[in-house]
């Protein structure tokens, strides 16, 4: 890799925080100049992260971009960052919806304009941090950290009930991390009693034989705390507050990337640390997945607010991802990644379409609307396109996710794949009643006659995200072919039987990086 | 088989959704005319091209008549790798010309039909997608290709079926189509997913139809928990097809969606999408052939569905309902036939009811243009005066879909008896039969109740010739249809001839036409001078509840809609949601800690004496705890 | 036998005289300056502090023994001492504002703070239990009387309450310690450390290192001894409350950390695990309900002397992680009490509805106080989640993962009280008028202790070889 690509992957991710601390100077009331830097800062932090999809190389199945500069020797904790063919596009994904959603934010966000702003890109740096890291030290001060400006965006920007909202949010994800927090440490021991050496580099973790009833607990900490992000029923009721709560763009990053990060723990972290305990546990996992999916469903058919109805549908699609993940088949696996960013879009854009609703109406109650077609057929139109690739029709991306993770979890477990299925069904339930209620029908309410259609502004950002929606569902191989190469390496982890090392090695898997490969 | 690469093929459908892309970016700019002739002529040329194909394919030999077209590779994932390709033989020619043919007629009258309405160029861009992903279900070269346009015209058709949204009715009809449609497709893409699944363990990843029929018996061994692998595939997959093709117990979704334009009810919900299930399976004849035991469900079902379909269809009122219980029947018909192993006389029956059922529904609707949308045929009446083309086109329709010779009817009808019954089925044999003369029955009754006896209120006027002319060609073809010799030109569809004797046949013959007699005179007989009401009382009971279409969908309605909604509301979110997860675990133990402290609070009562005496018990705690092991 | 000054070592102890003389000066100065002046007790206590940390820096690798071994200069006394006067300076910054308005007499004021501090030092500075049990009357009775030196009767109040139980802890103190003389012959820890495992734990010595510990748990204040955290801290002057939670209880940490290094563990360390526990669990449950910043914090101090405890049992690693979980947490907390003192409008301190929409008002202030209960909650990327890290992963190394767990299960629970803070500061509407923002000493104080609650984890590594360093001095 040549010169720039080398600290490619650092400026992709701090280049956020630079722009907030760029905000920070900006005079609070200079609004639109704050909006056009947040924005303008956001857009550059996408551009430069283009280069790591065509830099990536495909062919091999070591971390690219890696950096890995010595930070606390004597606990062999490091600056240590690179991605994969899997983080690559949680990275992208990323810094895709961030200007997505701080163009979302222009109308919608009145107040302390410059405090939001600068939580958002926070925010946005934080989540990248998790995803491109590879100590697990470093990882672990990522995953809580982006927790602060999280819960400041819905705490401080958010609505009625906000505050409990935003507290419920802080305090369930803590619960499960600081459990992890203690799993970690005890690794970090059972690693140096076995290697003679203190580090926290994520493929140490991975060498570290981790006797069978020890891990199967340490295994629970991380599969409370990473099934409470997802989250995994029945760990999810702190989704539904913290999406009705937050800002349309807190939903879209909340829904489009915070999700994400449970299951990319899940497949970075917990399955290549305790291999067998995970394959072990995998149907277990799946099957909680499986019942995601279907309670998910007839919750989210049972709601009358349209943001909880799709938040419900949330924890009904990462069921199905996490189905696709812990069949570990590189069909399912492919399928749950792509999925992942499927979600990101579709899920990210009904949540824009709901803010425009709400910027419109102030509210998001299903019956305070109908009719809309007549009064906003564009934006009726773009809300279709939407709905659809959600409930995963063929030619639209959400279908290929589904299809991938349905056939290959089906190698593992047949059953439980096709009661799964039955989520597709619903999925058209509720979503298609939801559509009817606000979207076609007579006009009933006055205050609906006169709401205008989509804003030059609004179809700026909801285009792109179409675009990728359609061109997804038309052509993954794109997207396939860049992960395939990590996938199958997973699955090889995923499959190790690990054994202790015949005798302790000597120099510690720090600066050098090659001997980290694998 | 890479061979006979034909580039020509991509356009039969694309062409449609060009049209789709331009109706539906700029179709509300341009002027009507010319949005219908966008919409219509892109028909045209995919039907041209259709035809082009077709002449293609018969100059080839026998053997090799297949004509492929691999446009790029769809999803590549490890060793899955499904490439968008089609595939064009004799019978996807045969459906492909039906369904552009028809189409194209469809979209012309449509012009007509829907001259004035305000979303016309909606309208014509919905029906180019859907011919659109009719083609590419009907071109496709692997399942997973034909379940695109599988799901691409359920999404049309929800559409269309809720075109005129603001009726809410008609909004939840369309729902209701694409949701019953959805468990069908759920049980498709199971058995699709079990297929694949089984041939990758024989290490076979290559799933176009060519090299499926190939490897199918491969497979023909292996067993699923226990049960016939094969067997459950049929069956997963005939699931699929019953929600297509509105089969019991999946048919309830077709009445309902006579919501729509009369044309989309003649195109999608007659002519071609709702048949596409029958075209699935004829497609997989090679798997259904090696287990019988599936295709005598595939009988069962069919002839089931044709005697319900009849059997509601005598006594409903509504034009258009009466058709779309017949469509039901008429589709149990071909499942019949399918189900017989005759898959052959299928696909030739969908073809010929293409026609009838086609013309029979753009009658009806120029009947309904000409009483301004009046669709309860007991407030109709005598029209045949005033609309004598649509009565002379609708006349033939009737005594082909009657079974009458020599129109089309006759002959698929006649042929799917005949092979029923040398399949050995009488029952299913007889049933049939008597299906064949309810369907004239109620046909008859139709026609008697439009256009005989005295008017009865409207007075009509007839329709414009751009409604008119594609009529009349559809009305020709009722007639000419059945000379079209599709059973031979599909003979590798054929399936097991039984032979029987030409006596058992002649008599076969002369019982189905007899059976449509009977029930036309019968029909004529009954209808006069309120016979129909006497029979009525006589039989109310029974009256009643095939008037109430035996209470299928308020079964329904009970079991699959207010059931699981009450239990999705009341015991999952309510209840266990916010009830037990939320409200009891996650802050009812946030409250019990609070209140803990809130209790502890109290001790800090202020006074310095009771710090003391908490201080000395604290001494004296710790000396009792380490020094108790010492006592 | 004659000796001479030298043999005393005097020159060990120069800090902590020097900082007697100050004391005295400011004192003796501050009689005759005319009201008008006064406040230049302040600024003499400051300039003479801010000398002698210099000179502190300056011999910073001086080792020695002074009196005959009652002092020991060393690496470990030498980390405390920065850490104390740095403390001390802190609380002088961040109160002189406040005395200069004259709430209270200036010079006894400093005068006392320059005492407890010289208290402090000797007492991290000592082998001897007897040694110990002086500096810390030294320190203590001064903070009895700077407790009430408001003179109000809420401060008269603390100041009893303190004094009264205070001396109960004394009394025991000096009883266990009569106990473990008798027993051993000795009160030198060094010595003690050495012979204890040939000595037989007899239910005396048992006893009398009971009382010992009970002495110190009522400085550090560990349930059930912390009774008389949240009254005075409540009543006593934000600045001494401030000097109480960081300096007084990382005295009596570091007392009750000699003790417990000489100790037998197979009979000690169920106690401590004890110990540890309750006093997390009931500090962090009784903070819950809290509505005054001052008391929250009180509570707050007590859950954090468990998370201490925790550290106790991590064997050496676990030491030297309380040495750098003091600083992280004398930071935090300082800042806290610091900003109270700027917003604080009764003698009571500041509530939790006074601070509602500090952020508007005083968006630095709030942000501040944000960094310093996120610090204390342990959430990274703030110092405090570096200390707790640095403590629990002794604790685990030791193998004491239940109680870890426990512990962090209580940083989760006291998530909320701490939150409770940030939500009044950030999402709750202003109700109280603006504070002033100025380049006061206070505010620029409390910027400074931000910046370190912010970064000092990052650069927690030399600190950490520092505190192993220390440690190795005192095993």
């Amino acid at each position: 890799m040549d010169g720039l690509f080398n600290n490619l992957l650092s400026i992709v991710t701090f280049l956020p925080a630079a722009g907030a601390l760029i905000l920070l100077f900006i005079p609070k009331d200079k609004n639109q100049l704050l909006k056009n830097v947040a924005l303008g800062i956001s857009l550059l932090g996408f551009l430069v992260s283009i280069p790591l999809y065509f830099g990536y190389n495909e062919t091999l199945t070591e971390m690219q971009f890696v950096v890995n500069i010595p930070w606390m020797q004597s606990l062999g904790i490091s600056y240590y960052i690179g991605i994969d063919g899997i983080s690559l596009f949680m990275v992208l994904l990323t810094t895709f919806l961030a200007p997505i959603s701080v163009l979302s934010s222009f109308n919608y966000i009145q107040a302390r304009e410059k405090e939001y702003y600068i939580s958002l890109l926070l925010l946005e740096t934080g989540i990248l941090g998790v995803f491109v890291v590879l100590d697990v030290f470093l990882f672990y001060l990522f995953w809580e950290a982006m927790l602060i400006p999280m819960y400041l965006i819905i705490g401080v920007w958010g609505g009625k009930r906000r505050i409990y909202a935003a507290v419920k949010f802080f305090i369930y994800t803590m619960i499960g991390s600081l459990l992890m927090l203690v799993a970690i440490i005890m690794i970090f021991f059972l690693h140096h009693e076995q290697f003679g050496f203190y580090s926290f580099n994520l493929f140490e973790f991975y060498k570290t034989v981790i006797p069978g009833n020890t891990g199967f607990w340490l295994f629970l900490a991380f599969v409370l705390a990473f099934g409470i992000k997802v989250p995994v029923f029945p760990f999810h009721t702190w989704l539904p507050d913290a999406h009705v709560e937050a800002p349309t763009a807190g939903s879209v990053i909340l829904a489009g990337v915070l999700l994400k990060m449970g299951v990319y723990g899940f497949i970075r972290f917990a399955v290549p640390i305790f291999p067998e305990t995970a394959v072990a546990a995998a149907p277990y996992i799946a099957l909680i997945g499986v019942v995601g999916i279907i309670y998910g469903s007839l919750v989210a058919w049972s709601q009358d607010d349209v943001k909880k109805l799709v938040a419900y549908s949330s924890v009904a699609h990462l069921g199905v991802v996490m189905l696709g993940v812990f069949a570990i088949q590189v069909n399912a696996v492919e399928g749950a990644v792509l999925q992942m960013v499927n979600h990101g879009l579709s899920t990210g854009a009904l949540f824009l379409i709901v803010g425009m609703l709400y910027e419109r109406r102030h509210t998001r109650i299903i019956d305070d609307f109908g009719g809309l077609a007549k009064i906003i057929p564009v934006f009726s139109v773009f809300f279709m396109i939407v709905m659809l690739s959600s409930i995963g029709l063929p030619g639209l991306n959400g279908f290929v996710g589904e299809f991938l993770i349905l056939f290959g979890a089906f190698h593992e477990f047949p059953v439980l794949t096709s009661i799964g299925v039955l989520g597709i069904v619903l999925s058209a339930v509720y979503m298609l009643s939801m559509y009817q209620r606000v979207i076609f029908g007579r006009v009933t309410k006055e205050e609906n006659k006169n709401i205008k259609d989509m804003s030059p502004r609004e179809w700026a950002y909801m285009v792109p995200v179409i675009a990728f929606i359609i061109f997804i569902g038309i052509y993954p191989t794109p997207f396939l072919r860049k992960m395939e190469t990590s996938v199958n390496e997973f699955i090889r982890l995923a499959g190790i039987v690990k054994s202790a090392p015949s005798e302790v090695k000597s120099n510690p898997c720090g600066s050098a990086q090659e001997e980290c490969g694998e | 088989m890479e061979t006979n690469i034909y580039s020509l093929l991509k356009w039969i459908p694309f062409v449609p959704l060009m049209g789709f892309i331009v109706n539906g970016l700029i179709g509300r700019k341009l002027p009507e005319k010319l949005a219908g002739i966008i919409g219509s002529s892109a028909i045209g040329i995919s039907f041209i091209i259709s035809i082009l194909s077709f002449l293609k394919l018969i100059n080839l030999p026998e053997g090799e008549r297949l004509l492929n077209d691999r446009l790029y590779t769809w999803i590549a994932s490890g060793n899955l790798n499904i490439s968008i390709s089609l595939h064009f033989d004799a019978l996807s020619a045969v459906m492909a010309l039906v369904v552009s043919g028809v189409s194209f007629l469809i979209h012309v009258y449509s012009i007509g039909y829907m001259a004035g309405d305000k979303g016309f160029s909606r309208y014509f861009a919905y029906l180019n997608l859907f011919v659109f992903f009719m083609l590419i279900l009907v071109l496709a070269d692997s399942l997973l290709i034909m379940f695109v346009g599988w799901e691409g015209v359920g999404l049309c058709s929800y559409l269309l079926i809720g075109f005129w949204y603001e009726d809410n009715e008609k909004a939840s009809a369309g729902k209701k189509a694409f949701i019953v449609n959805r468990v069908g497709d759920a049980g498709f893409i199971i058995g699709l997913i079990l297929l694949f699944y089984l041939l990758g363990n024989k290490g076979i990843f290559a799933f176009d139809f060519q090299s499926l029929s190939h490897h199918i018996p491969l497979i023909a061994g292996e067993s699923f928990f226990g049960i016939n692998a094969l067997f459950l595939i049929g069956l997963l997959l005939f699931l699929g097809a019953t929600g297509k093709s509105a089969q019991f117990p999946l048919y309830v979704w077709l009445p309902d969606a006579m919501a729509g334009p009369t044309p989309v009810s003649a195109l999608i919900h007659a002519a071609t999408m709702v048949t596409a299930g029958v075209y699935m399976l004829t497609r997989m004849y090679f798997l259904y052939e090696l287990v019988p035991s599936a295709l005598s469900v595939v009988l069962a079902v069919g002839c089931f569905t044709a005697v319900l379909g009849a059997t509601i269809g005598l006594l409903q009122t509504d034009i258009k309902k009466v058709l779309a219980y017949s469509t039901i029947s008429q589709i149990g018909y071909m499942f019949m036939a399918v189900g017989a192993g005759a898959f052959a006389a299928g696909v030739f029956h969908l073809m010929t009811h293409a026609f009838f059922k086609a013309v029979l529904f753009l009658g009806a609707g120029s009947v309904i243009h000409g009483l301004h949308g009046e669709q309860d045929m007991r407030k109709m009446g005598g029209l045949r005066a005033d609309m004598k083309w649509t009565f002379l086109v609708m006349g033939l329709a009737w005594l082909a879909i009657s079974g009458i010779p020599p129109f089309a009817g006759f002959f698929s009808k006649d042929m799917i008896l005949e092979s029923v019954f040398a399949g050995g089925n009488k029952i299913i044999w007889f049933a049939g039969l008597i299906t064949a003369a309810m369907t004239a029955y109620y046909i008859s009754r139709l026609i008697v109740l439009t256009f005989f006896g005295e008017k009865r209120g409207h007075s009509a006027h007839e329709s414009p010739a751009v409604m008119t002319i594609p009529l009349g060609i559809l009305a020709v073809l009722c007639i000419a249809g059945g000379f079209i010799d599709i059973p031979h030109f599909l003979e590798k569809w054929e399936g097991s001839h039984h032979e029987i004797s030409k006596g058992t046949e002649d008599l076969l013959i002369g019982l189905s036409v007899f059976a449509g007699i009977a029930g036309i005179t019968f029909a004529f007989f009954i209808q006069k001078s309120g016979r129909a009401e006497r029979v009525k009382e006589t039989l109310s009971s029974v009256y009643t509840v095939i008037l109430n279409k035996f209470y299928v969908d308020e079964i329904y309605d009970y079991l699959f809609v207010r059931t699981p909604r009450w239990f999705s509301d009341k015991i999952c979110f309510r209840f266990f949601d916010a009830g037990i997860i939320d409200g009891g675990i996650v802050n009812g133990s946030a409250r019990i800690v609070y209140n803990i402290g809130s209790i502890l609070r109290r001790l800090q009562s202020g006074n310095a004496q009771s710090y003391a005496l908490i201080f000395v018990a604290g001494v004296v705690m710790i000396i009792y705890f380490v020094l108790k092991r010492f006592i | 036998m004659n000796s001479t000054i030298a043999d005393i070592g005097l020159i060990g102890v120069a800090v902590p005289i020097l900082l007697v003389l100050v004391s005295v000066w400011v004192l003796f100065s501050s009689f005759f300056l005319p009201e008008s002046k006064k406040y230049w007790a302040g600024l003499m206590s400051l300039i003479g502090l801010a000398g002698i940390i210099f000179y502190n820096f300056l011999s910073m690798d001086l080792r020695m023994t002074s009196f005959y071994g009652a002092v020991t200069i060393n690496s470990f006394s030498q980390f405390l001492w920065i850490l104390f006067l740095f403390i001390a300076l802190i609380v002088m910054v961040i109160s002189y504002d406040y005395i200069k308005a004259g709430n209270v007499l200036q010079g006894e004021y400093y005068f006392l703070l320059f005492i407890a501090s010289a208290g402090l030092l000797f007492i991290v500075s000592t082998n001897d239990l007897m040694m110990l049990f002086i500096s810390l009357e030294m320190l203590s009775i001064s903070v009895y009387i700077l407790a009430g030196v408001r003179r109000s009767s809420t401060g008269a109040e603390a100041a009893f309450k303190y004094f009264l139980l205070g001396s109960f802890g004394a009394a025991m103190l000096i009883m266990g310690i009569a106990l473990i003389y008798g027993a051993t012959g000795s009160v030198n820890l060094k010595v003690m450390k050495i012979v204890m495992p040939n000595i037989i734990q007899t239910p005396f010595l048992i006893t009398g290192f009971l009382f010992v510990i009970a002495g110190f748990a009522f400085k550090v204040a560990l349930v059930p001894f912390h009774m008389w955290v949240p009254d005075v801290y409540e009543g006593s002057p934000t600045s001494v409350s401030a000097f109480m939670a960081a300096g007084v209880k990382a005295g009596g940490v570091i007392a009750l950390l000699r003790v417990f290094n000489v100790l037998p563990s197979e009979i000690y360390t169920d106690l401590f695990w004890w110990l540890s526990v309750i006093t997390m669990i009931a500090g962090n449950l009784m903070a819950l309900p809290q509505t005054n910043l001052k008391r929250l914090l009180a509570y707050s101090s007590v859950a954090h002397a468990g998370y201490i405890l925790v550290g106790f049992l991590g064997a050496d690693d676990g030491f030297s992680a309380v040495l750098f979980y003091l600083i992280v947490y004398s930071v935090a907390t300082l800042g806290a009490f610091a900003i109270i003192l700027g917003i604080e409008k009764t003698e009571k301190g500041a509530t939790i509805f006074d601070i509602a929409g500090l952020s508007k008002s005083q968006p630095v202030l709030a942000a501040s106080l944000s960094v310093f209960v996120l610090s204390l909650a342990g959430i990274p990327p703030m110092a405090g989640f570096f200390g707790k890290f640095y403590l629990f992963s002794s604790a685990i190394k030791a193998g004491f993962t239940g109680l870890v767990v426990i512990a962090v299960m209580m940083s989760a629970v006291s998530l909320y009280y701490y939150l409770r803070i940030v939500v009044a500061m950030y999402m709750e509407d202003e109700q109280s008028s603006a504070f002033p923002a100025t380049a006061s000493p206070l505010n620029i104080t409390i910027l400074v202790l931000m910046f370190a609650a912010v970064f000092l984890g990052f650069i927690s590594e030399p600190f950490l070889t520092m505190a192993k360093e220390a440690v190795k001095a005192i095993l």
